[in-house]
């Protein structure tokens, strides 16, 4: 045993009230008499390591009570430090990132951690004394001299209860271990037990301590960790002060510790349980109490309790639950009362603190104290006398992975709130930004601040706040409002307090605050470039991008096409004209249309360093003098160069102004204003008679090989097969017009876009200006809605954009989306019941097989089953492991071919079963509530694999997979899918302009040609997993 | 808790002539967002022992008040010499820089401050008639009191009205002030609000 007196632990020699270790072991806090809560780091009193810099001593120093502090208390967790004081408030304190800040005017040495009060409960009417978090840290409990205990949810930091029923002044609260109960004791010489399920009172016991003379700062009872004794303060038994042990259940005393001379003010059980070492088996004739364990197994093995207690007579005893005589007594160490014990995590350090301004550590052997249990052990112990405290404690967290989910879950929303934050802040820092004040000021200003610098260089006190100033001038704005009143407007100086946060959780979101406009669609493009490359590796790789020069101009027009708007109006009912689309180009488009157009096509065959071929086209408006007949009306022409690294390769001339232009090394596709197409050659033949849309080419996209994908300003859609020379689909937007409700209420079928290329997955994919992102499936004929903003709520609306942002679609499109949200003002979050979070899940994962996109996919589902299993959706969760599990392969065989081919094995080119064992089932550990259904899915699995290495593997692979050969990888499965089924890398120059189309009442919408051969497999399982 | 601390006060253009205004660059950090604007003034203590010599030079509003750290330069004119007893103008008096929410005073920083000639011959025989253009102005810029008071920064969602009911502030500061010309007692016995406490 080891015991020291730290000198320099001490609240400017005023009292010390209460001392408390962290339960992770790295600091220690106390309060006291100077109205200060003190953090200290363990590492200056450890046994071994004393010879620390005696600066990093005391951590911080928290000056936010105007009263003594009563009470320091640490969350389990170890996050947050609560303390109560006399100025009647609790404050909440964390440690915030950055270096601690110095208190203003204090002269003390700035802190070394910054622990910042992050919440304050206001609620009692006196002096708060007592504190105790309870077992899972949701909930705090006070005891104040306004007779009273409150209950607080620590999450929101609101009472909950108040428990009345003490006559006098509450000096003590502790929590039950197991959670069903809090205990009490007042100066009205009871100790109630109440009930945390009703807050109803459970028991009040009286009696022990009403002889009990003297008054006591504290009566600091304590619960011990097996639940089972809860030793109350200050009792009397004739001649000695005691301290009366209650019994779990009857609540009656037990037994008493007996032998201080003046008042017990506090006793502090051990946080963990003690057994004997072996060698130490001699000593089988201990005396007393057991713990109420009847298990036989010898007295030796049996597990006992390590109390501390503190009395008035200045002394600290030490006692086992396994013994009658105290273990250690330590005297003369203070000179006042000990009022506040703490135990160390690991059980052998024993903290006490005293009113005359002294903390002492004990350091305990374990040859002293017996062997720790391990938590393990103590949980078993717990479980095996109170049954399973999860089960019956719904509030208390299951498991680890439970606690994990949780966390990332907080932290999200979290990231948020303070994302949200720094915007505002942004927006304040903004306009300070750009203000000017006089500059004669500014300049006297800066002259007098290098004198101040200059003055407090030696000054080491303000060290800290030098290094916070910014050299520059004050930015802030002056002006005077109405009434007259001067008000500033002040410079935000260095990180906000939450960006670090930011920092550590997400950049990706940080990033969806930016405005809008440097994130326009244009730029947003070119940013996914290098990814897509990166992704693929098949031989030919085609890109369209700009020129640098050109870049500026480009990212401009970009830009008022954001705000002047893509336009495809639809106006019901004006015109009699049945089905015909009339179009009307509004301003914006002519002018950003009369720029050059210019696309780059890398051959990636030829190696990373071959040059790009680049098509231009030239309005050429007036060169037109030569032309003989019509030279009257004003004719336009555009030249079209096709340059390779400054040698033109070829070049053609087309009448009208070219709005669009796409190509790739099989071919080059220009469309015009006049609604005509050409398309040419790799070589700049026209491979192919002019081709009329019958309006101008707005939208233009191809993929890698021969498709190529129109959208006219009317709103038709095209796809076409060009090595075939095949349509391969013809629809119109015009159904995107009246399901986007939105717009067409405000501006009578509007409807702006600001997208149209193929996905990835070779469907067109179309994005609205509200970010609303449809794509057109081939098998159902019809638009999908893959991304929108149904689900502001959605606890994984964030999530997304987080890792998977620049690499996946579908994140892409999601995070447009929300960017697109965060710029709309009254847009709030909203919180979640659950079924937003649950359903947008469902339509993400539906989303993601649609664009085909197997990496979202995977992680959507994820997602997806964490959601269900910590909901418990146990129905929810069969259908999804039984669409994975697939019917028994055995019966497969036996069943029908027919219903055979109704279950695909791969979902996006992975096996479902693989994801079954590796992703799904995994998932569902983290809930204990859904084990039953989680092992009845191990054993089926586990038995349909034994099957099915069983079987041959062909004669399976021959029924089952009809359409993928049981190739398992997504772009084979791809290749072999002729339809819409290439992969692409959709870019064009001008999927920015602005359209407009109006329409009569009666809009026909006609499908050419139907898309050519139909995946019934994946129709199938397009359903059955959007379904489940 | 307070929602605001004040991180630093620099004292600019210190010393100055009497007759230059104030320049105080203030900054503060915000723990948590408040509604409405902070109202910070600026006091001259025209006399130690006469409260109505007190002049207000300056009072603004700073906000919006959001989580991070602030700072702004805090602009005021000069006493108006007039106002001021001859005998109290020359020698150290006390200069307050006071910070509101929702009229609720909840931090204090005093300096003392000492005017006296520049001109040492003037300073040995000062003459009859105050010669206010010569007097040097010098702010105890390294000796700030500061004094927190606890109000209630969010009084709506508050259960009860605890500012109400809250304790004498105290001063912050423990350090005995030093005894400047004899004049020490004078902070202690300005604020016009609670006596602060020596605990």
């Amino acid at each position: 045993m080891i015991a020291e007196k730290p000198v320099w632990v001490k609240h400017e020699g005023l009292q010390i009230f209460s001392i408390d270790v962290q339960p992770n072991g790295e600091r220690f806090a106390t309060g006291g008499g100077d109205h200060k809560v003190r953090i200290w780091n363990m590492k200056s009193v450890d046994k071994d390591l004393q010879n620390i810099d005696t600066k990093e001593r005391l951590l911080a120093t928290l000056r936010d009570h105007f009263g003594s502090v009563n009470c320091v208390r640490w969350a389990k967790h170890s996050r947050y430090v609560a303390s109560g004081s006399d100025d009647q408030v609790i404050q909440i304190h964390e440690r915030k990132p950055g270096s601690g800040t110095t208190e203003f005017g204090s002269g003390e040495a700035p802190d070394v951690e910054n622990w910042k009060a992050v919440m304050t409960l206001r609620g009692h009417s006196a002096d708060v004394v007592d504190l105790n978090w309870s077992p899972d840290d949701s909930m705090l409990a006070s005891g104040s001299l306004d007779n009273t205990v409150h209950i607080w949810n620590m999450r929101t930091g609101m009472c909950t209860t108040v428990l009345r029923g003490h006559l006098s002044l509450v000096k003590g609260v502790t929590w039950d271990p197991i959670g069903s109960f809090i205990a009490s004791q007042s100066d009205d010489k009871t100790v109630i037990i109440w009930r945390t399920s009703d807050w109803g009172m459970a028991h009040r016991t009286d009696g022990h301590w009403a002889k009990s003379l003297g008054s006591t700062f504290f009566r600091r009872l304590g619960w011990s960790p097996c639940g089972h004794f809860l030793t109350t303060t200050h009792g009397f038994q004739k001649p000695k002060h005691s301290a009366p042990v209650l019994e779990r259940g009857e609540w009656s005393v037990a037994y008493d510790f007996l032998g201080h001379s003046a008042p017990i003010i506090v006793v502090k059980f051990n946080n963990s349980m003690f057994k004997r070492t072996p060698s130490s088996t001699q000593d089988t004739k201990r005396v007393g109490w057991s713990n109420g364990t009847s298990k036989s197994g010898g007295k030796d093995l049996q597990s006992y309790n390590v109390i501390a207690i503190g009395s008035q007579d200045r002394t600290v005893t030490v006692w086992t639950t396994g013994s009658a005589r105290p273990l250690f007594v330590a005297k003369h160490f203070f000179g006042q009362s000990v009022v506040d014990l703490s135990w160390s995590p690991d059980g052998y350090s024993l903290f006490a603190c005293s009113l005359d301004g002294t903390v002492a550590m004990i350091h305990f052997d374990p040859k002293e104290l017996g062997v720790r249990l391990t938590d393990t052990e103590l949980e078993e112990l717990k479980k095996s006398r109170y049954g399973d405290v999860r089960g019956r404690q719904a509030n208390l967290v299951e498991c680890p992975a439970q606690l994990l989910l949780e966390t990332a879950l907080t932290k999200q929303i979290g990231t948020k709130r303070s994302a949200s934050d720094v915007q505002q802040n942004q927006v304040t820092a903004k306009p300070s930004a750009s203000v000017e004040i006089t500059a004669k000021r500014r300049k006297s200003q800066v002259d007098d601040r290098d004198k101040t610098a200059d003055a407090t260089t030696g000054d080491t006190l303000n060290k800290a706040s030098i290094l916070n100033r910014v050299s520059s001038p004050v930015n802030q704005k002056v002006y005077r409002r109405p009434d007259g009143r001067k008000r500033i407007i002040p410079e935000a100086v260095g990180v906000p307090q939450q960006e670090n946060n930011i920092a550590v959780n997400g950049i990706g979101q940080a990033q969806n605050f930016l405005p809008a406009i440097t994130a326009a669609p244009g730029t947003g493009d070119n940013g996914d470039f290098p990814v897509e490359i990166s992704n693929r590796d098949s031989s030919v790789k085609e890109i369209v991008c700009r020129n640098p020069d050109l870049k500026e101009r480009s990212r401009i027009t970009a830009r008022a096409t954001v705000t002047e708007s893509l336009v495809i109006d639809k106006v019901p009912g004006t015109s009699g004209n049945d089905g015909v689309l009339n179009v009307e180009q509004s301003v914006g488009i002519k002018e950003s249309s009369s720029t050059d157009l210019l696309i780059r096509v890398f051959d990636w065959k030829e190696g990373e360093a071959a040059p790009p071929v680049c098509l231009e086209a030239f309005p050429r408006e007036h060169a037109l003098d030569t032309v003989g007949a019509v030279s009257t009306s004003m004719v336009k022409e555009t030249e079209i160069i096709c340059k390779k690294s400054g040698e033109t390769l070829w070049s053609d001339r087309i009448m009208g102004r070219v709005t669009v232009l796409a190509g790739n090394p099989n071919f080059w596709a220009v469309g015009c204003e006049d609604g005509s197409l050409q398309v040419y050659t790799k070589c700049g033949r026209r491979a192919m008679p002019t081709m009329m849309m019958g309006s101008a080419a707005t939208f233009i996209d191809c993929d890698d090989s021969w498709k190529l994908l129109l959208v006219t300003r009317k709103g038709s859609l095209y796809v076409w097969d060009l090595f075939k020379r095949k349509c391969v689909l013809h629809d119109s937007l015009s159904s995107l017009v009246s399901s986007d409700v939105d717009l067409s209420s405000t501006v009578k079928g509007t409807i702006k876009v600001i997208s149209v290329k193929l996905s990835k997955s070779g469907s067109p994919l179309v994005v609205l200006a509200t970010r609303h992102a449809f794509l057109f499936d081939t098998s159902l004929l019809c638009w999908l809605r893959v991304a929108d903003d149904c689900f502001p709520a959605s606890n994984f609306s964030s999530s997304w954009n987080l890792g998977s942002a620049p690499c996946g679609e579908l994140a892409g499109l999601q995070v447009d989306v929300r960017k697109y949200m965060a710029r709309k003002p009254g847009w709030n979050r909203i919180t979640d019941d659950g079924m937003q979070t649950r359903a947008h899940l469902e339509s993400q994962l539906a989303s993601s097989l649609a664009l085909e996109s197997p990496n979202e996919y995977r992680q959507c589902l994820l997602a997806y089953v964490r959601f269900l299993t910590r909901e418990a959706d146990e129905s929810r969760l069969r259908e999804v492991c039984e669409s994975f599990l697939g019917p028994p392969t055995g019966m497969a065989e036996a069943a029908s071919s027919d219903k055979n081919l109704s279950w695909d094995p791969y979902v996006l080119g992975v096996k479902k079963r693989k994801l079954l064992r590796n992703d799904i089932l995994p998932a569902m550990a983290s809930n204990r509530k859904v084990q039953r259904l989680l092992n009845e899915f191990m054993d089926l699995l586990s038995e349909y694999e034994d099957a099915e290495t069983a079987d041959p593997p062909g004669a399976k692979g021959s029924t089952q997979t009809m359409n993928c050969g049981g190739v398992p990888s997504l772009l084979d499965q791809i290749g072999s899918d002729p339809p819409a089924m290439t992969a692409t890398t959709p870019m064009t120059t001008d999927n920015d302009k602005p359209v407009s189309l109006v329409n009569s009442a009666a809009l026909e919408i006609s499908v050419s040609e139907k898309p050519g051969s139909e995946n019934r497999d994946r129709q199938d399982q397009n359903s059955k997993d959007s379904g489940s | 808790m307070s929602a605001i601390n004040i991180t630093n006060v620099a004292v600019l253009d210190n010393p100055a002539p009497f007759v230059s205004p104030f320049q105080f660059e203030i900054s503060y950090e915000c723990l948590n967002s408040l509604k409405d604007d902070l109202e910070w003034k600026l006091i001259y203590v025209g006399s130690a022992e006469d409260e109505t010599y007190d002049q207000l030079l300056e009072s603004v509003l700073v906000g919006p008040v959001n989580v991070g750290n602030y700072r702004f330069v805090l602009q005021a004119d000069p006493p108006d010499p007039s106002k001021i007893r001859e005998e109290d103008i020359i020698g150290v008096t006390v200069l307050l820089l006071t910070c509101s929410y929702m009229g609720q005073e909840f931090m204090r920083v005093g300096y003392y401050v000492n005017n006296d000639y520049e001109d040492e011959q003037l300073r040995e025989e000062p003459p009859t008639k105050v010669l206010i253009d010569k007097v040097q102005r010098n702010i105890l810029s390294d000796k700030p009191r500061v004094t927190k008071f606890p109000i209630n920064f969010h009084p709506e969602d508050e259960q009860t009205a605890a500012a109400t009911a809250a304790p004498p502030p105290e001063p912050s500061n423990e350090q005995q002030q030093p005894d400047v010309n004899g004049e020490a007692q004078v902070l202690s016995d300005q604020p016009p609000i609670p006596e602060p406490q020596e605990s």
